[in-house]
């Protein structure tokens, strides 16, 4: 990458709790059960105590998990006080607000229970990690369906650059729910069997697989890393609401220019970027486009790009792009494609990968684009 | 700027109930509960102008509630209350004439915390209790369907987002939004809170022994807790070039906002208030105004024993034992959770407009801990920035100046 990259955020750390890597079948709350990629076993949360943890609804826990990595990652802040909390969920809790609600019905809301309703509140586990980690700066949760962790980043990065925060973590953290398994069998968002997902590699194939997990970053400004090392950086994201009705009528042109426009700010060019990483799910639909704009981009950068997906190893959820945007700084840490993520075209005659462009077009009615590079 | 509250569906009602100092507080209609008659409620009725007018009285739409007027063919009561505001913002601002090429630059920032949880109660309620599967019941659960809602019913397809900061959402959602126009990501936002009465919120609370019987009554020695309530509030927020190059008249400027974590208690605010003031500060900064310069303050004063403590001895630091007027308005409106922010936003807006400090309606006997008067009756000020707070679960802390022009830059209301 040239010097002309405009940065906007340097990552200083990352953490990243996946589910299993084979799908299982999992109990809806009514009916047959639901095939997705779930987390066998929450993980540690540092600070916060097993007792306590015990108490927290599970995107907490997920959240909190993504956080204690992320700031193992990175060493510690010098000034965890300063450090503002920016985090995405599209469901929250939804375990614990489904608990609260299923109790006020059977018991005709005699004894409501308080626990699950200070859990049940969308900013739970932003606050937790607030708590847990003493970090006293902006909390914001943004609960905007699949797009909620680009904008909790797009946050992020603005609370840096304007200098209201020194450190920021941004977390994307999403659970699985019966309740969610079972909307989604209802609207025939799920395949029926438990092969596991092969985004744009399954002509024909219908519906995609449920997922869950977390992925957290600490960002700071540019060239705080106390040893000179390169750090990996956000150097753009930008996330819109699609013109279109539905993915399937978008326009490859006009995806491909959002892109150019967004790598246009960060003074770098659609040929230069290493790797296009997709939120390909498996659905035909969806699928389709993605390919469309692939080969869109293709045409556009003068020559075969080459493009990753990687929901195949995490299932489809509201904070997916979290997950994505972890893998995509993994590769340009070290250089080399991360394992998680499968890869097709040119593969870059083994120069090592340094610019990473994580694209996604949101069957929920919006299009984002975030470029990472080292 | 839109409004509609248990108080009134205009800012001229809002003000009007503010002057003749009557609480929007009453019994609960809007579902059935074990807890309706037990508390009163800030529940948003029917247009009360509708009632009255016998014009108004003969259209059906006029006297219904929020699904009717908002115009929406179909969403949850927090989207119909969303949509409403909106509308009457976006006329407000003069935008009705825009065209659809502009219409499609135009950002949403909405605050909610419950979104359509209305809704979804009905799914569960039908599923455990009929073993009835309705998922049509959940197309309005996620937060986002307000946001949704406003944009696709005007038209709208630039910025778009969704904010839950518990109470502290509309407040936020206002920052956010002052945030995205100076990026340049857009040029106008609509920007506020919404949030209907729930079943989750009403029995949350009651589960927290944080209601009030009687109603609440902020800063009261003996005061008791909440009172909950339902509403929403939207402003249209514009970069100053770009509204001075279309005519648009200025209702007041948003001079600074700060906000901060009290990292400290999932519910109960920091008790010393620490980070409370410290977004008080963080927007003084951002403003780069001194407490002096703040002439109105409308506290979060949610009328809990805990905030109400917390909050005063913020105010008692930040302006050195001396604050200026001080009220919460909350107990005209309810506590309206997520889009308190925004309303209170607008109140502080007419306040700067009519030079009249709202009551701190409620108030008994000051509790004396709180070491200053709030202002017991509305009553003549010489206002030119107030500063509006809010605070919520899980030590959410955001602080808004708003600033009257004062030149004939911009007009009042």
């Amino acid at each position: 990458m040239g010097p002309s990259v405009k940065v906007k955020a340097a990552v200083l750390g990352v953490g990243l709790v996946l589910p299993e890597p084979q799908p299982t079948m999992l109990p809806a709350v009514k009916g047959a059960p639901v095939p997705g990629y779930a987390c066998s076993e929450l993980p540690d949360a540092g600070p916060v105590p097993a007792r306590a943890l015990r108490r927290l609804g599970r995107t907490q826990r997920l959240a909190l998990g993504a956080a204690h990595r992320a700031m193992e990652d990175c060493g510690g802040v010098p000034d965890p006080e300063s450090v503002a909390v920016s985090l995405g969920t599209g469901l929250g809790t939804l375990d614990e607000t489904a608990a609260f609600l299923e109790n006020l019905v059977e018991g005709e809301e005699r004894e409501p229970k308080p626990a699950r309703f200070i859990n049940s509140v969308h900013n739970a586990a932003a606050a937790q990690t607030a708590m847990a980690f003493g970090f006293r700066g902006e909390n914001d949760t943004f609960v905007h369906e699949s797009i909620s962790f680009e904008l909790a980043l797009w946050q992020g990065c603005r609370l840096i650059e304007t200098g209201r925060s020194r450190h920021v973590l941004a977390i994307g953290a999403d659970e699985l729910n019966p309740y969610f398994l079972l909307a989604g069998r209802e609207y025939g968002w799920w395949r029926k069997d438990s092969a596991p997902l092969a985004p744009m590699d399954e002509p024909g194939r219908q519906g995609t697989l449920p997922g869950e997990g977390a992925a957290a970053f600490l960002i700071g400004r540019p060239g705080s890393d106390p040893e000179g090392k390169p750090l990996p950086r956000i150097a753009g994201i930008r996330v819109r609401p699609l013109k279109e009705e539905s993915v399937r009528n978008v326009n490859p042109a006009d995806e491909v220019e959002f892109i150019r426009g967004l790598l246009a700010d960060a003074g770098v060019r659609l040929g230069h970027i290493d790797l296009y990483l997709f939120g390909a799910n498996g659905r035909a639909a969806s699928d389709a486009a993605y390919a469309d704009v692939g080969r869109a981009l293709s045409e556009a950068a003068g020559g075969g790009i080459r493009c990753g997906v990687f929901k195949q190893r995490c299932g489809e959820f509201c904070a997916a792009p979290a997950i994505g945007l972890a893998l995509a700084v993994y590769t340009v840490r070290t250089g080399h494609v991360a394992p998680e993520i499968q890869c097709r075209g040119p593969d870059g005659a083994g120069r090592p990968v340094s610019s990473v462009a994580l694209y996604h077009l949101h069957e929920t009615g919006y299009h984002s684009i975030c470029l990472v590079t080292v | 700027m839109g409004i509609v509250t248990a108080a009134g569906w205009t800012p001229e009602e809002v003000w009007s109930a503010i002057e003749a100092e009557e609480s929007g507080l009453g019994r609960l209609t809007l579902f059935d509960s074990p807890r309706c008659g037990h508390m009163p409620v800030a529940q948003v009725r029917d247009d009360p102008a509708a009632r009255s007018d016998p014009a108004a009285r003969s259209d059906p739409a006029a006297r219904s509630g929020p699904a009717a007027r908002s115009g929406l063919r179909e969403g949850s009561r927090t989207d119909h209350l969303a949509v409403y505001a909106a509308r009457r913002a976006f006329s407000d601002a003069g935008l009705d004439s825009f065209g659809d090429a502009d219409r499609r630059e135009i950002g949403v920032v909405l605050g909610t915390s419950t979104g359509g949880i209305l809704d979804s109660e009905g799914f569960l309620r039908r599923l455990m209790l009929e073993d009835r599967l309705d998922v049509s019941l959940l197309r309005f659960h996620l937060c986002s369907s307000p946001a949704n809602a406003v944009a696709g019913t005007l038209g709208l397809l630039g910025f778009r987002a969704t904010v839950s900061n518990a109470c502290a959402s509309g407040a936020t959602a206002i920052a956010t939004a002052c945030e995205v126009l100076e990026s340049g990501e857009a040029e106008i936002v609509l920007a506020g809170g919404a949030d209907s009465l729930a079943r989750l919120t009403l029995n949350g609370f009651c589960s927290l022994l944080n209601v009030a019987p009687d109603g609440c009554r902020p800063f009261d020695a003996e005061r008791a807790g909440l009172s909950l309530g339902e509403g929403a509030a939207m402003v249209v927020l514009e970069s100053e070039a770009h509204a001075r190059a279309r005519g648009a008249r200025i209702h007041a400027y948003v001079a600074g906002h700060g906000s901060t974590c009290d990292a400290y208690h999932a519910t109960a605010p920091r008790p010393d208030g620490s980070r409370a003031l410290a977004a008080m500060r963080s927007a003084l900064d951002d403003a780069g105004m001194n407490p002096t310069d703040v002439d109105y303050v409308n506290a979060h004063g949610t009328g809990t024993v805990d905030n109400d403590l917390a909050e005063a001895r913020a105010l008692m630091q930040l302006f050195d034992g001396h604050p200026p007027p001080v009220s919460s308005t909350k107990r005209f409106f309810g506590h309206t959770l997520a889009a308190a922010g925004a309303i209170e936003t607008v109140v502080s807006i007419l306040a700067l407009h009519r030079q009249r400090v709202p009551a701190n309606l409620g108030l008994r006997r000051v509790d004396p801990a709180m070491g200053f008067e709030p202002i017991g009756h509305t009553s003549d000020g010489d206002l030119t920035v107030a500063m509006t707070n809010s605070f919520g679960f899980g030590g959410n802390n955001c602080s808004l100046l708003v600033e009257r022009p004062t030149d004939d830059r911009g007009q009042g209301t």
